[in-house]
């Protein structure tokens, strides 16, 4: 069965979810990372995110569709901002859909462990001033 | 040869600049001379290059991938999304 895959670069930072669960899904897990109000002891303001593309894209479809193929999903859909990013607001979405809870959770942790090891998107702090 | 090397995110910023010109010696020039001359041509980016890859036009590339005139050139290192 081949997953649904869905990659969604997107300027600044991510607009409410409404992605609805794959038919016949019995988990639908959605996972999202917000800029926290600091950074190594400082205060953060923002994160500025950069990809290169097509390359970001790319490693992500193929991240995506491996961890897919892995798990047994019956969707993934990937969401990440580039650009700047306020501290609380969102800029990663990773939203699974699979028969069961366990391959969906199992899958969640091993595409963000995967993902901040070897795809190329950068983070670039904004603290505050003062 | 001359190589252009795209820098992005902390790499950019430890070495100062986007892209790094550096000049591979070797015939032809392969991607680990390349990190070789980045290495030399920039040692603030030292310590973080163990653990970076060489992109050639938007594909990371294995260590012995020779690289021609025309190819983009990335340094992709100290990744952080999500």
């Amino acid at each position: 069965m081949n997953a649904d895959v869905q990659i969604v670069i997107s300027e600044g930072p991510l607009p409410s979810a409404d992605a609805t669960p794959a038919t016949g899904a019995g988990a639908w897990v959605v996972f999202e990372g917000v800029v926290r109000p600091e950074e190594s002891g400082r205060v953060l303001t923002a994160l500025v995110y950069e990809a290169y593309e097509p390359m970001t894209t790319r490693e992500l479809k193929h991240l995506a569709g491996r961890v897919a193929a892995d798990f047994g999903l019956m969707a993934i859909c990937v969401e990440h901002s580039v650009g700047r990013v306020a501290v609380g607001e969102v800029s990663f979405r990773l939203s699974v859909a699979s028969a069961h809870r366990a391959e969906a959770l199992a899958a969640v942790a091993e595409f963000i462990d995967a993902m901040k090891r070897t795809v190329p998107l950068w983070k670039n702090a904004e603290f505050a001033s003062g | 040869m001359t190589v252009t090397v795209l820098l992005f995110g902390p790499q950019a910023t430890l070495a100062g600049v986007r892209e790094l010109a550096v000049r591979v010696d070797d015939e032809p020039a392969t991607a680990d001379a390349v990190l070789a001359a980045l290495r030399d041509a920039e040692p603030r980016l030292g310590p973080s290059l163990a653990a970076s890859r060489l992109a050639v036009n938007h594909a990371f590339v294995a260590p012995d991938q020779t690289i021609a005139p025309t190819d983009e050139v990335a340094l992709i290192g100290m990744v952080s999304g999500g």
